[in-house]
């Protein structure tokens, strides 16, 4: 409840909160929503401006951008939501056991989990998707799979952290099992940076799925994605200047409510960073 | 000294050698046969043209022999045929990682040279109106992604939607600086930019968090009793000491900078080494995709790399 009332205080926080529930609202019922089918296609009234009928026009095929928009939100939260989903778990589970093992069992994990580092993510991700191609369920994988060394660092150097501590050290003492250790004194202990990072992957795995559908390597046509819908209005900036505007605006503002997010999550669970931004 | 950056060497050669590893075993771990992705699935190719394919990519060969070769040859420089341009790897790459190195370099000091300086701007106004400006300005640098910034400035600049008085600036392609300096770096300065601002954004948060953790420390009290002038202390010792950590995040953003090269490319129709591998990946092209693969990540080792070194020189206590 005190940390709740501190976040309603944090002004990036209110902010963030009145884009992402309505994005979360169209998440689940964008389709409902809709005003028209997002992939009947009408050539006939190809790129067209706002009407009453199409609100933001219609792409290069006559679609209903508006539709698209509504329904093309789905992909991209489905990656970036599962994957960190995936990350946060799999990273959970190796950092602590990597931290409370320690030892050869640590340095390997910790080593393994490295390799994913040395690539450039995008590039990763190309590889996968070159591999396996593209999709959303693909897609979610490789951003579980590309996050999960950074939640391993962070549990692991907190499990660390909190494991040396006399309070876990007199429960190990006195005999605990140790799930129960795990599970009552080490995990609320290492929650808070692993909740600010949750913030943090989710705008970067849109940032990824979006790419990637820009680049025509993600979602895969006719299903709409806003990245694969910004790459395709490309050749028609000087045709209809909205089609690209649209999903461009709200691609950015989805980030930037989720980015803020993780700026107030920052500022109210770690306050010794709270001067600092 | 030198045995750290012995160290930070010998560092990243084992990560070369996990990357060419991993970039070797791609056409072996995927599902489905490459050489049939390759010739194109609509129609059954032709068998005698799919041996010849097996034969030329050595897919015959165990494992273990084809491995060795692979690495033999790389260490070599040579990194197999293109299959889609019938010409070595190399030679494609070799044209055009340069120009992808200089948007790289050109925009990695265009964003030092615009976030550092309104880093410190910001952190020695807190609380204003300036530096909430700033701050905001930052926020929303990072969270704008790489090419709806670039269709911005393309929209502003190019298509001169506003109708200022300037002259459109070229949207798209490349010069080679040969044949006109002019126009080619007309055309670098867009994508520069755009890639530039994303960066600048991240470097000045961290140095205004980092500026605002020197102002606090305890040094800084001691110096200003002394009697120092304010433009010294800062001068001096804030910034010298705020500056360490900015050198981190430059280095953990490289990442995100060679990422944001494969978009930028896209959208500036940059012909660099990132627009030949979605090129690779859409023509299947798989010793073309290992190469271009091979190379960004070893770049992006090697920067990696010289970020630590420079990071040890900086502050000792981080060897």
């Amino acid at each position: 409840m005190e940390i709740l009332k501190r976040c309603m205080k944090n002004k990036k926080f209110v902010f963030s909160i009145f884009v992402l529930v309505p994005l979360i609202f169209i998440v689940l019922f964008g389709p409902m929503l809709a005003p028209n089918d997002p992939l009947a296609m009408n050539t006939a009234n190809a790129l067209a401006h706002s009407s009453s009928r199409y609100p933001f026009g219609t792409d290069e095929f006559g679609r209903c951008i508006l539709s698209r928009l509504l329904v093309g939100i789905r992909p991209s939260m489905t990656v970036s939501l599962l994957g960190t989903a995936g990350a946060f778990i799999s990273g959970l589970i190796l950092g602590i056991i990597a931290g409370y093992v320690g030892g050869k069992v640590g340095d390997v994990i910790m080593r393994l989990v490295d390799v994913v580092l040395c690539f450039p993510p995008i590039l990763l991700a190309m590889m996968v998707v070159c591999m396996w191609g593209a999709g959303v369920r693909n897609l979610t994988v490789v951003v579980a799979i590309l996050y999960t060394p950074h939640f391993t660092r962070i549990a692991y150097s907190s499990t660390i952290k909190v494991r040396n501590m006399e309070y876990v050290e007199n429960e190990i003492s006195v005999g605990a099992n140790t799930l129960r250790v795990l599970s009552d004194s080490i995990f609320p202990n290492i929650l808070s940076p692993l909740v600010i990072q949750i913030s943090l992957t989710i705008s970067n795995a849109i940032l990824l799925e979006s790419g990637l559908s820009f680049l025509g390597l993600g979602v895969q046509p006719p299903d709409p994605s806003w990245g694969q819908m910004i790459g395709d209005a490309r050749n028609y900036l000087s045709v209809n200047l909205m089609y690209t505007v649209w999903p461009s605006f709200f691609l950015s503002l989805t980030i930037l409510a989720t980015n803020l997010m993780g700026d107030a999550l920052r500022d109210v669970l770690d306050p010794k960073l709270k001067e600092s931004f | 000294m030198t045995k750290f950056i012995l160290k930070r060497c010998g560092i990243a050669v084992i990560l070369l050698l996990i990357v060419s590893t991993i970039v070797f075993l791609l056409v072996h771990i995927m599902p489905g046969d490459p050489v049939l992705l390759m010739l194109g699935t609509d129609s059954s190719p032709d068998p005698k043209a799919v041996e010849t394919l097996r034969q030329e990519l050595g897919l015959n060969n165990p494992l273990v022999v084809q491995y060795k070769d692979w690495m033999f040859h790389a260490l070599q420089g040579n990194l197999g045929n293109s299959y889609s341009e019938k010409i070595p790897v190399m030679q494609s790459i070799s044209s055009r990682l340069p120009r992808t190195l200089e948007l790289a370099a050109v925009s990695l000091v265009l964003a030092c040279l615009i976030g550092l300086p309104l880093g410190v701007l910001s952190a020695l106004r807190r609380g204003k109106v300036s530096d909430l400006v700033m701050t905001t300005g930052a926020s929303l640098g990072t969270s704008i992604p790489v090419y709806v910034l670039g269709y911005l400035l393309i929209i502003v600049f190019s298509l001169n939607v506003f109708h200022w008085g300037i002259q459109p600036l070229p949207s798209s392609g490349y010069v080679d600086v040969s044949k006109s300096v002019a126009g080619h770096f007309q055309r670098l300065l867009m994508p520069a930019v755009t890639l530039a601002l994303g960066l600048a954004a991240s470097i000045m948060r961290m140095t205004r968090s980092s500026m605002l953790e020197a102002l606090s420390g305890e040094s800084v009290r001691a110096l200003r009793a002394k009697g120092l002038p304010e433009h010294v202390v800062i001068v001096r010792h804030v910034i010298r000491n705020a500056f360490i950590p900015v050198v981190t995040v430059i280095g953990l953003q490289m990442g995100n900078l060679i990422g944001g090269t494969v978009l930028c490319e896209t959208v500036f129709n940059w012909p660099g080494l990132s627009t030949l591998l979605v090129k690779a990946i859409n023509q299947r092209d798989y010793p073309l995709i290992q190469g271009c693969i091979l190379i960004m990540s070893a770049v992006f080792i090697l920067t990696n790399m010289v970020v630590d070194i420079i990071y040890g020189l900086l502050d000792p206590r981080a060897r």
